[in-house]
């Protein structure tokens, strides 16, 4: 299995982050495991599966797509949202999920 | 002239000649407004046919023109935005900047849609206009007030309320010409960009006012516009951050992206964020709703600061760049000094932006041993020493000692006069344009670099940092780091925006541009597509383009200073570098914007598919 560290910057409920260690109020990590060959989309789809009250606001209004207001960072890249699923994990990869930038 | 008032528009510029204490005005024809539109096309429109190359910035004979849109004062939200256009001091270029609040709004209600502002006045004087009619008044009692206390004199004087006028003026940093003094009004809005304050106060302008009152123009489609209009809102409640946390909201993301400018790009740890951004300051400071015109966003808000050593302190509610100014850029970690020194700093009638690298080039000369405590007359300008800010921020408005003097030349010129190695710490466009504040080498911050050393407004013209593609159907480039991708797309997404700014509207309330193309439709009866929209952009890009080559553009100059184009030492963007392939960057936008890719002059070509065939040849 492949270990991913996801680090949640979204100032989760506690029901939100439940399962995962709160080092502050904004953000919510814990450890990973996916099968080799899993995607980032599977990991967030692990994620949103796994854990209801987190689904909710990872996932878009119709539960099909990513919430628009999401950014997801891989090892310090960004990742398109529409390529998810095509962005291969491997073991030691790092995760954040942090809100969407429209700035001024 | 009556179709226009039909139309969204109220079909007057009003001139106001300051030289003669003269005002009069003029019939807006309707093939200008079909042509450029409003807001900053027209005002470019007025500066390339009046301000003639040899016209310096604080020239009599420069204009500053102030431009309302088409769908300002409508019903749209938020669409109270009002454009400035001058020739501007940090470039001696074109410069267009905007503010939101009323006074876009305002001034269409008092029956003009734009001002053109020519002369200096002999003594301090103020504009005040209202149903129809223009008036110039002496202000010599205002002189050298900050720019709210400005604002709550002349309501005092006028005997009005607040939302009975509109008020915008310069601060003491406008009086004194400092090279980026801003326009400031309704409670903090700032129009910030290339010192048109300072072009304000070379002619002796202190302040305009605007009255509310009735619209005295219709639209074509009220129902249609009314229907657009709220499809707008709720556009704009879904985009990013801003409806729940405010601009403030991605602060933590740029952090994450190596994006977030601390202390002078020395650095892009900054351990700190967690407490300095939107979601803390609204999960734990009070607020208070100050929208703008008719905004159901209600982004804007009053804030009083709950902990620290400000608590109590009452100010705007810090856009991101104010928490990315007074926070990192400057290694302070206390949120309510950030709050004090944005209202500050717009109280004196500074930008943001360049009080920012001016200031944290300032401290990280101090920390060097560069500045002394001779040169700084005692200030102690340490990372995070916020008081010392604070005081400088005084000093440099009103060009008080050798410091504030130095500074308020702007960090290109104050670093050049230093000289040594202190010339290669500061963070500038090499035209002069001063960056957003963001640090524009992280990931999806290089179309902001790019855009800000290219641009012929003196701010960014063509993106908002490569991150909304899908708004107007373009693929989203796969490597924010890649040069050639990068060039492409801000050259494929240029226009946009410069039309949006045309209209009269917020970006934030109105975020979404073929949505803004359909309220303009619906209010002037048109049939614009979003490639009209583009067109109509580019021909403004390319006006002030060959406006700026007459006016002395050295493309040599389009490009990073040292530090702002340096690779980042630490972070998410550590060793990653722009210039290294910045010749073929620029020669790829050249290309792409149909300009000469060795010269990025317009061709002729190009000039033609935008009417603006009569340029060939001027420059």
């Amino acid at each position: 299995m492949d270990r991913v560290e996801v680090d949640l910057w979204l100032w989760l409920s506690e029901e939100e982050a439940r399962g995962f260690e709160r080092p502050s109020p904004m953000r919510a990590v814990r450890s990973f495991s996916v099968p080799p060959g899993s995607s980032l989309g599977d990991l967030l789809r692990r994620m949103a599966a796994g854990h209801p009250a987190l689904g909710a606001r990872l996932l878009g209004p119709d539960r099909e797509g990513w919430a628009p207001n999401l950014t997801f960072i891989l090892n310090d890249r960004i990742v398109d949202p529409e390529k998810l699923d095509h962005r291969p994990l491997a073991h030691g990869d790092r995760l954040k999920v942090a809100p969407y930038y429209a700035g001024g | 002239m009556a179709h226009l008032r039909t139309m969204g528009y109220a079909g007057r510029i009003l001139r106001v000649d300051l030289t003669a204490g003269r005002t009069w005005s003029e019939e807006l024809e309707e093939d200008t407004a079909r042509k450029w539109v409003g807001g900053v096309g027209l005002a470019a429109k007025y500066l390339y046919d009046e301000v003639p190359p040899g016209v310096e910035w604080d020239d009599p004979d420069n204009r500053l023109i102030w431009t309302t849109g088409p769908l300002a004062g409508t019903r749209v939200a938020g669409a109270g935005t009002i454009n400035l256009t001058a020739k501007g001091p940090m470039t001696n270029l074109a410069g267009t900047t905007q503010a939101n609040g009323f006074m876009g709004a305002f001034l269409k209600f008092s029956g003009f849609d734009g001002i053109v502002f020519q002369g200096r006045a002999e003594r301090l004087v103020y504009l005040l206009v209202k149903e129809g009619r223009a008036e110039i008044r002496e202000a010599g009692h205002l002189a050298g007030l900050d720019v709210l206390t400005l604002e709550d004199r002349l309501r005092e004087e006028l005997k009005v309320k607040e939302h009975d006028v509109s008020i915008h003026g310069i601060g003491p940093a406008g009086e004194n010409l400092v090279r980026y003094a801003c326009v400031s009004g309704d409670r903090q809005h700032v129009a910030a960009h290339n010192g048109l304050g300072a072009v304000m106060g070379s002619k002796n302008l202190k302040a305009v006012v605007a009255f509310n009152g009735r619209p005295g123009f219709t639209v074509q489609d009220e129902e249609g516009l009314k229907t657009r209009a709220k499809e707008m809102v709720e556009a704009a409640k879904k985009f990013g951050t801003i409806y729940e946390w405010g601009s403030g909201g991605g602060f933590s993301t740029l952090y994450a992206l190596g994006a977030l400018p601390t202390r002078n790009y020395t650095t892009n740890l900054y351990p700190e964020h967690e407490r300095m951004n939107g979601q803390y300051l609204r999960r734990n400071f009070e607020l208070r709703s100050r929208p703008c015109y008719r905004c159901a966003v209600a982004h804007v808000k009053e804030v009083t600061v709950t902990e620290g050593p400000f608590a109590g302190f009452v100010g705007e509610e810090p856009e991101y760049e104010q928490l990315a100014a007074w926070g990192p850029q400057i290694g302070n970690t206390d949120l309510g000094a950030t709050v004090m020194l944005a209202r500050e700093v717009d109280s004196l009638g500074l930008d943001c932006n360049e009080a920012s690298w001016v200031v944290g080039w300032a401290m990280e000369c101090y920390e060097k041993g560069v500045f002394t405590d001779r040169e700084t007359d005692g200030l102690e300008l340490t990372w995070g020493n916020v008081e010392a800010v604070k005081e400088l921020l005084g000093r440099i408005a009103r060009r008080e000692g050798y410091l504030g003097n130095l500074l308020a030349e702007g960090v290109m010129r104050a670093s050049r006069e230093v000289g040594g190695p202190a010339a290669g710490w500061a963070v500038y466009g090499g035209k002069g344009a001063s960056p957003r504040s963001h640090d524009h080498r992280g990931e999806t911050r290089w179309y902001e670099l790019l855009d800000t050393c290219v641009s012929n407004t003196s701010s960014l013209e063509s993106t908002w940092g490569g991150i909304h593609p899908a708004l107007v159907d373009l693929e989203p480039p796969t490597n924010h780091f890649d040069h050639h991708q990068v060039s492409t797309f801000n050259a494929r997404y240029n226009g946009i925006r410069l039309f949006d700014d045309c209209l009269g509207t917020c970006r934030f309330a109105a975020p979404a541009p073929k949505l803004a193309l359909k309220c303009l439709n619906a209010a002037t009866g048109w049939n614009l597509s979003l490639e009209d929209g583009f067109r109509v952009g580019l021909r403004i890009v390319n006006l002030l383009r060959v406006f700026n080559l007459r006016h002395g553009l050295k493309i040599q100059e389009e490009r990073p200073s040292a530090r702002y184009g340096s690779p980042p030492v630490d972070g998410p963007a550590k060793g990653v570098d722009i210039t290294a392939k910045w010749p073929e960057m620029i020669e790829n936008y050249y290309t792409l914007m149909g300009w000469d890719p060795q010269t990025g002059r317009p061709t002729p070509e190009t000039l033609e598919r935008l009417d603006l065939a009569e340029l060939a040849g001027q420059y």
